[in-house]
């Protein structure tokens, strides 16, 4: 359809051509400037010049302090994948980082302007794949998906920009092999950038890393496929293989050598392993009915999408998402992808795993190529309408929040006498309180130089205090499995940080997941009463705590074999319990420690480990719930404390007199109920209980 | 249509009619939609009414439910049998808590917990904060002839001393003494 007039219409008068070059310039470029425009108008330049303050009515110390106390570390040289673990790399901290080494180091700023920074980079990734995938679609095509992606589902920065990485990742990969099989790339340059497209992923995040050699497979599993009746594209296919393999490789030996100065030791892929290997059983979360119904929909209509494209494929086209390559391998990899929302089931996680299929959605609707004048115009308003369905414009779509993001005259106070202003940040009370009090504390009573233990995952108080948080994991709550449990205790013993802070599991401390803090990670809370004893309770259920080796020496622990709880049982069905059985408690013991075998199949590794509650009947006929992750197929010692969590406090008491008080009726009986999240959960096969002990901690 | 000027010739592509469509579309949508944004959880709907907001019944003094019961044979004691219940209840009287939760076999009380602790999916259930304390679990033995033929009910009481029959799963002890 040609809608230009014929050519002897008059001329239009000269003062239009201004007008006319700019509209020609903004439809040329547009994909550019709304890029440019949505990076520009989130910028938070009013936060920056005002100096006001970041308001967080709800203080969360687990999340919030992963992200402060990274930047921190970053500002100060400690650096994830070299001198700790986390489940994100190096590239990320670095990346989030640059603002506050700008601007200077606050509380605020530490946690406000990473969010920024990710959602700059979200975009600038989005816009990327954009002009990857849809690089035969008129610019104004990109600009539409650039907005209804970011603008619509691009909530979440911290973690849809780990995602839009991933699709950047199979993006490049499929790009790549597509050139070189026509002709228009070498086999060299496309599989180093693949190769650097993949080592980027794993220095930005351990799933990142992953995913991206998910894609890798899918992406070359797929062309195999379309070329298998063509040896010579086969042949290709396989180079390119082979030549990104080794070029990864060299890489994966480069960043060893200049993070560890050791070429083969591998520790920061090592370290991406570990943390991912522990997913499926450490961060296991139920999925609500309605949120499984949501993305079930959302799912299949996305699918079906998919389903519909793959009939009007048209490998002739311009458009790569016309193309069998991409319909075939989209899905498959947004499958792939699916597993973040299913194995953390929150909604948080659900949606960004949602993320892909909606991308790929897009793209395939607006990546269409030429087009009867019909389609071309209902298929773009197909995109809009179906967004606009799922879910309303974000902030970043507001013309008033975008206005505000600029608004330099702000108030320095907090909002009311329901907040504590402490370093650029009010902090909901009574949270605000705790860090307020301890951060004083801290300054006065250690050395800017002096390392901190912080139990178990505050680490903000730390960088509060402007004092490094030691410990070879970044937080006590991923130390999941042997591995890793090695490295933080390394970690600590190496750094051997002189004084601490130990929060005592109560209202104000998240179990996170309703997981006791001791049970999830004992062995880190053994190795802290084992060395350190507490000096002051600086406010209630916070203690500072200084380091003691002579504990160490001193501290035994007294076992007392419970040989009535040994035993083997069959799972049979959901939602069980099952007996562990009774118990002759000895007087005076501390703890129970069970090693035992929690049996799966196999299958686990595709699905999630179930929910598992040891219940100890007291005494007093009263009931100990404990909530517990154990990895699976993996004899495990699981502690348990039977009475008040808060009274394991008193164990850091330099006097061995104050650590067995407190009510304690004695543990009658032992049984496990072990019941599965959700449908995708699987049930265990067997509970075995190798050894049983009640455990009193001593002290000569 | 062709705009001239200084040998520039113009011509609008033929895509301006769908991205002219499409910006109206996208500005109509961001001015007007009231749809949450995608970080918010989908809302409970019919769909879903399985897990959507509870109301308390009209007049009810106490409610709960007992979710789980089951029976294990005591590996020691013959003629044995541990039980294991779990539930919630929650007193509808303002000012007034449940005090306890008993297990009853023909009007006597075999067992009886007065601790709870906090059941989040109750109270967000029926949107009611007091409701948070509200979990119990029971545990004790029986002989086994104790159940055969009896049934087995549990009751809760509040501070006000109303009591309710809490309604419950199905289940089978029968099956379980029988072992």
């Amino acid at each position: 359809m040609e809608l230009a007039t014929p050519p002897n219409t008059p001329a239009q008068p000269v003062i239009l051509t201004p007008l006319v070059r700019l509209l020609r310039f903004c439809a040329r470029w547009i994909d550019w400037i709304v890029a440019i425009v949505l990076v520009i108008s989130s910028a938070p330049v009013g936060f920056v010049i005002s100096g006001a303050p970041l308001v967080l009515p709800h203080p969360n110390f687990a999340d919030d302090s992963w992200m402060v106390d990274i930047v921190y570390k970053a500002t100060s040289g400690t650096w994830l994948g070299r001198d700790v673990v986390f489940t994100y790399g190096i590239l990320y901290q670095w990346i989030i980082a640059v603002p506050s080494r700008v601007v200077g180091f606050s509380l605020g700023t530490a946690r406000q302007l990473p969010e920024n920074v990710l959602l700059a980079l979200t975009i600038i990734i989005t816009f990327g794949i954009s002009k990857l995938l849809l690089s035969s679609a008129p610019a104004w095509k990109r600009a539409l998906f650039l907005i209804l992606a970011v603008g619509f589902f691009g909530t979440y920065w911290t973690f849809i920009a780990r995602t839009s990485a991933e699709l950047s990742t199979f993006a490049i990969f499929l790009v790549c092999v597509d050139h070189v099989l026509k002709g228009k790339m070498r086999v060299g340059v496309a599989s180093s950038l693949m190769a650097i497209a993949s080592i980027s992923a794993f220095m930005l995040s351990a799933d990142t890393g992953i995913y991206s050699v998910l894609a890798f497979l899918i992406v070359l599993g797929t062309f195999t496929i379309l070329a298998w009746n063509s040896r010579n594209q086969l042949l290709l296919v396989l180079k390119i293989g082979i030549a990104s393999t080794t070029c990864f490789a060299a890489l994966a030996v480069l960043v060893n050598t200049l993070l560890n100065r050791r070429p083969f030791a591998f520790q920061f892929l090592r370290d991406a392993f570990a943390i991912v290997s522990t997913y499926r059983w450490i961060e296991t979360t139920p999925i609500a009915k309605q949120d499984a119904w949501f993305a079930a929909c959302v799912a299949a209509v996305g699918f079906l999408t998919m389903l519909l494209a793959w009939h009007w494929r048209d490998n002739t086209s311009t458009a790569l998402t016309r193309r069998s390559s991409f319909l075939l391998s989209a899905p498959v990899f947004a499958f792939a992808m699916l597993q973040t929302g299913l194995v953390r089931a929150d909604w948080y996680h659900i949606s960004v795993a949602l993320y892909p299929i909606i991308v790929f959605v897009l793209m395939i609707l607006l990546g269409s190529g030429p087009l009867r004048p019909t389609p071309s115009i209902l298929l773009p308003l197909l995109a809009i309408a179906g967004s606009s369905v799922l879910a309303g414009p974000s902030g970043l779509l507001n013309l008033r929040v975008m206005v505000q993001n600029y608004q330099i005259a702000r108030s320095t106070n907090c909002p009311s006498e329901e907040f504590s202003y402490l370093d650029r940040t009010c902090f909901g009370l009574p949270q605000g309180e705790i860090i307020k009090r301890t951060t004083p504390y801290l300054q006065e009573h250690t050395q800017p130089k002096d390392l901190l233990l912080i139990y178990p995952y505050e680490n903000e108080f730390g960088d509060a205090a402007r004092r490094q948080v030691a410990g070879g994991v970044l937080q006590n709550y991923l130390v999941g499995g042997q591995y890793l449990i090695r490295r933080q205790l390394q970690g600590l013993e190496k750094q051997r940080p002189a004084y601490g802070l130990y929060f005592v599991d109560n209202k104000m401390v998240w179990q996170i997941d309703g997981i006791s803090n001791f049970s999830r990670t004992p062995e880190v809370w053994l190795y802290m009463q084992s060395h350190y004893r507490a000096q002051d309770e600086i406010i209630s259920g916070v203690f500072a705590i200084v380091r003691d080796d002579s504990r160490a020496a001193r501290i035994y622990q007294k076992a007392s074999s419970l040989p009535r709880l040994r035993g083997s049982s069959r799972v049979t069905h959901d939602a069980e319990t099952i007996d562990i059985g009774a118990v002759d408690w000895p007087e005076g013991a501390d703890f129970l420690k069970l090693k035992m075998t929690v049996g799966y199949p196999v299958t686990w590794k595709l699905r999630k480990a179930s929910e598992l509650s040891m219940f100890l009947q007291l005494a007093d006929g009263s009931v100990k719930q404990v909530n517990l992750v154990i990895p699976p197929n993996v004899p495990t010692e699981v502690w348990l404390y039977p009475w008040e969590e808060t009274d394991l406090s008193t164990f850091l008491s330099f006097s061995e007199l104050d650590w067995h008080t407190g009510k304690r009726p004695p543990v009658t009986r032992v049984q496990l109920y072990i019941k599965r999240h959700d449908w995708y959960s699987q049930l265990p096969t067997s509970v075995t209980v190798q050894e049983a002990d009640a455990v009193r901690l001593e002290m000569n | 249509m062709t705009a001239t000027s200084g040998g520039t010739t113009w011509r609008l592509r033929k895509d301006w009619i769908p991205a002219a469509l499409s910006a109206i579309a996208l500005l109509a949508v961001a001015t007007f939609s009231r749809r949450a944004e995608w970080s918010e959880p989908p809302r409970v709907s019919a769909v879903t009414r399985g897990v959507s907001k509870l109301r308390v019944p009209v007049g009810a003094k106490v409610v709960g439910f007992v979710d789980y019961v089951a029976a294990v044979p005591d590996k020691e004691a013959l003629g044995k049998l541990n039980l294991t219940a779990r539930g919630w209840s929650a007193s509808c009287v303002p000012g007034t808590t449940i005090v306890s939760v008993a297990a009853v076999i023909d009007g006597k009380a075999v067992a009886e917990t007065k601790q709870f602790s906090e059941r989040p999916d109750v109270s967000a259930a029926y949107d009611q904060a007091e409701f948070l304390r509200s979990g119990w679990n029971l545990w004790f033995s029986l002989e086994k002839d104790s159940i055969r033929g009896h049934a087995l009910s549990f009751r809760a009481v509040n501070s006000k001393g109303d009591s309710q029959e809490l309604p419950s799963v199905k289940f089978d002890l029968t099956s379980s003494a029988d072992r």
